[in-house]
């Protein structure tokens, strides 16, 4: 069977139509030349001394200009990418010398460094003012293309390889540099192809010398007056050389080929092996956020709040990508994010080497991570849940004392989410560890200790088990699954307690001595309410203490749940859930805006007091 | 869409209606000073166009509309006569070459060009080098061979150059900007600005008129005063 193919897609008529004119526009005009070209006189020309000097010159300038301007380009397209709003004003000043006249150009370089300018850099009239004019005119074109590059580069990426542990210098030459190498050379192949046509601003500003500062366009300008064949074949000879410089620029292009995604099964994980490899030497640190908030060590953490709680903002400034809070972390801090940073010109095991810096070791870790069969894999070529193993062994390779992962999983397999966990599990006994997650089912399983967020600030922390069971606020209760009523405790019986919230009161059992007028919370699972639609039942009929009146807010039916969710408005701003069977819905004629009553045995309800 | 090829064929003749009446002149870069007094001259209505000789002459036998064509040499003008394009050449006035100096540089004669003075001159291969290079003496380097007049003139006038050898007619037209120094033996050596009638004229009678307004004792008053030697 052979690979599929993408489907072809065709552009409009019209665009066809107008890309075929410009194209023939600049094809139709060199192929003309081609006509004029006395080609049985290209032996004689080429064997010329004059012709020899003018090549001389002008390969001599291409490689000068093309050395120059890559090595100040490159620089001031990294510069720009660090300036504040982005450098836009200074991305449109380098265009400046595409946009000037050439002659305007040789005036200014003149003016500068001319014989008479600012400062007299004995360029004039010699062979580096040929190169200095050159590279004036070509320099934009790689700072054009090497910008554009960049701005393609994943932040996360070079964010990720300091992370875990790269100087600056190794993140520009391991990871920033093999990015944009395509893109350096398609900037030096237009900067050569442009110095080998340039002929106003060094005819002003070098002048014409032979054999000195005469190049090639200056050469054919001066033939056309007394031998226009010349002119013709050396025109020729200069557009053979341009589409040569222009082929071996892309060659860098045409060699990369989109890595194909390989399935590989992965091999079991060896905890015990991993821990040996990732521990840090000095075991984790606390994480002190201020408000009297501590992480404990060695430990992992679960944050959680709603979105826009301020969550990725605290873990940005504990890992020190943002500035502007007081935390106070003593160790090294490595952050994954949910994009997982690895550089993409490498393969799996060389992006864990940047942090193992043994190739041997990385070797080791894949090994006890199960990871082996992806380690000679192209990144490009990894999928989401594989990268975001990879990405975590990582990180774990730097052995950082804390490790912040938000929401690192969004978007990959439950099978790879599972073998994710199994491995981070594997580590969390070493090291301080920050998880922000939405999923009940890691808060529950993964994390001791529950840092709680709204607004920016803090609004609850304490181990998991704890606020789990009485959760301090909604977000906390509907990650531990429960119903949650606040109010003021109203009256306390021998083995009830009542709270009171507005209309509604809830009366439960409380595992400890509560007094009226205390606030109190009262938490139950879903499943402890039923509903009913007609009137109340009569008095002394019924065991449930409870019966709130209420109206179905949202019918939601999860898939590959028997039970459908319905979330109910007791009023006063309180909201609970309770779920149904299909057939009890239907039966019940169950809708949104349906007025149902809701009874809840005061045996399911526990009262915790509420501590201010 | 059936306007379109209307409209397509309305722009392309907007962009080449010709003047039903009146002479196109085509003009060696050094006469555009001339023009006003020539269209002031005139029986008919000119338009003139300037550029480079040979440039003009590649122009004439590619087939560019014109009436009259100027030279700045004989040679440029012999090619334009082997190409068929012009008939009967006529010199009209003369030009010569002088040396221009940059304000401020300490040479008053050809004898203080030295090895550390930066000198600009015409290429051999245009006329104006062709005539320098009768001139001078060859163990004079100079330091750039430029592509014309304008170019030798620009660099010392920028002060890029120290001195260069240009004809007296430019060196006149950049007035203060530069001093002028003669150079013995150019009166010898002048240069023949040519003019000749094209073959492919719409008017041969009317262009014949305005090359013999050219040569006219009317003219000589306006050649010398621009720096030219009119024709006898």
């Amino acid at each position: 069977m052979p690979a599929p193919r993408p489907t072809p897609t065709r552009p409009p008529l019209v665009v066809a139509g107008l890309g075929l004119v410009a194209l023939v526009l600049i094809l139709g005009p060199v192929l003309a030349l081609g006509i004029r070209v006395p080609w049985a006189r290209v032996g004689e020309v080429l064997g010329d001394p004059t012709t020899h000097d003018l090549l001389r010159v002008t390969l001599g300038a291409g490689l000068w200009t093309t050395l120059l301007t890559c090595l100040l380009g490159v620089p001031l397209a990294l510069l720009i990418q660090h300036l504040p709003r982005g450098g836009r004003l200074v991305r449109l000043l380098v265009l400046l010398p595409l946009a000037m006249p050439p002659v305007v150009a040789g005036l200014a370089l003149t003016a500068a460094v001319g014989r008479r300018g600012l400062i007299d850099a004995h360029l004039a009239f010699a062979f580096p003012g040929v190169v200095a004019a050159h590279t004036f005119i070509a320099l934009p074109f790689v700072v054009v293309t090497v910008d554009a590059a960049l701005r393609q580069i994943d932040p996360e990426i070079p964010a990720s390889a300091a992370g875990v542990g790269l100087s600056r210098g190794e993140v520009l030459r391991k990871v920033v540099l093999p990015a944009v190498a395509p893109a350096v050379a398609t900037g030096a192949g237009l900067a050569f192809a442009r110095s080998l046509g340039e002929f106003g601003t060094t005819l002003t500003f070098a002048g014409s010398l032979p054999g000195v500062t005469r190049t090639m366009p200056l050469g054919i300008y001066l033939d056309r007056e007394t031998d226009p064949g010349r002119a013709y074949v050396l025109g020729a000879l200069l557009i053979g050389l341009a589409v040569l410089v222009l082929l071996v620029a892309a060659l860098p292009g045409l060699w990369h080929r989109a890595p194909a995604p390989a399935a590989r099964s992965l091999n079991p994980l060896d905890a015990g092996e991993l821990r040996a490899l990732t521990a840090p030497t000095t075991g984790g640190v606390p994480v002190r956020l201020g408000e009297g908030v501590e992480l404990p060590a060695d430990r992992i953490t679960a944050v959680v709040g709603p979105n826009g709680s301020g969550k990725t903002t605290l873990m940005q400034v504990i890992a020190g990508r943002l500035r502007g809070r007081a935390v106070d972390v003593p160790g090294r801090v490595i952050l994954l994010t949910q994009r997982p940073g690895l550089p993409r010109t490498t393969t799996v095991a060389g992006a864990v080497t940047m942090a193992t810096r043994d190739a041997s070791r990385t070797r080791a870790l894949l090994d006890a991570a199960g990871l082996t069969p992806l380690s000679d894999v192209p990144v490009p070529a990894l999928s989401g849940g594989q990268a975001a193993q990879v990405a975590l062994v990582r990180a774990l390779a730097a052995r950082p004392e804390v490790l912040i992962l938000d929401e690192p999983l969004t978007g990959v397999d439950i099978a790879s989410a599972t073998a994710w966990r199994g491995l981070l599990r594997a580590a969390a006994r070493d090291r301080t560890t920050l998880l922000v997650t939405h999923d009940p089912l890691e808060v529950a399983g993964l994390s001791e200790y529950l840092l709680v967020l709204d607004g920016g600030e803090v609004t609850a922390a304490g181990p998991t088990a704890e606020l789990l069971q009485a959760p301090p606020d909604d977000v906390v209760a509907a990650l531990a699954g429960l119903n949650r009523v606040e109010g003021v405790v109203v009256a306390s019986a021998v083995d009830t307690v009542s709270i009171s919230q507005g209309r509604i009161t809830v009366t439960g059992t409380s595992p400890e001595q509560l007094d009226p007028g205390q606030r109190a919370v009262a938490t139950f699972p879903p499943e402890a309410t039923s509903l009913r639609t007609a009137s109340p039942a009569a008095a002394g009929t019924e065991s449930a203490r409870n019966e709130w009146p209420g109206t179905i807010e949202y019918v939601e039916s999860p898939v590959g749940r028997s039970a459908t969710l319905l979330t109910v408005s007791l009023g006063e701003g309180v909201r609970i859930s309770v779920p149904v069977t299909r057939q009890s819905l239907l039966e019940l004629s169950l809708t949104p805006g349906s007025r149902v009553h809701c009874v809840t045995k005061a045996t399911a309800i526990t009262v915790h007091p509420l501590h201010p | 869409m059936r306007r379109l090829p209307v409209l397509a064929a309305a722009l392309l003749l907007s962009g080449c209606t010709a003047a039903p009446t009146g002479l196109t002149v085509l003009g060696a870069s050094s006469t555009r000073v001339i023009d006003e007094a020539v269209a002031a001259r005139s029986a008919s209505e000119v338009t003139f166009s300037h550029a480079g000789s040979s440039t003009l002459v590649q122009q004439l036998i590619d087939g560019a509309p014109a009436d009259l064509l100027i030279t700045a040499d004989h040679a440029t003008m012999s090619r334009a006569v082997e190409g068929g394009v012009v008939e009967g050449p006529r010199v009209v006035a003369h030009n010569e070459l002088v040396m221009v100096v940059g304000r401020g540089a300490s040479i008053s004669s050809v004898d203080d060009l030295g090895p550390d003075t930066a000198l600009v001159l015409c290429d051999p291969q245009v006329p104006c080098g062709a005539v320098t290079a009768q001139l001078i003496d060859p163990d004079i380097r100079p330091v750039s061979l430029e592509h014309s007049v304008a170019d030798v003139l620009g660099k010392v006038v920028s002060g890029q150059a120290d001195a260069g050898w240009v004809y007296r007619t430019d060196a006149l037209a950049a007035g203060d900007a530069v001093t002028v120094v003669d150079i013995p033996g150019a009166v010898d050596h002048p240069t023949a600005v040519v003019a000749a009638v094209t073959t492919g004229s719409a008017d041969r009678e009317e262009a014949q008129a305005l090359l013999d307004l050219l040569s006219s004792p009317a003219m000589r008053p306006v050649w010398a005063e621009h720096g030219f030697t009119p024709a006898r």
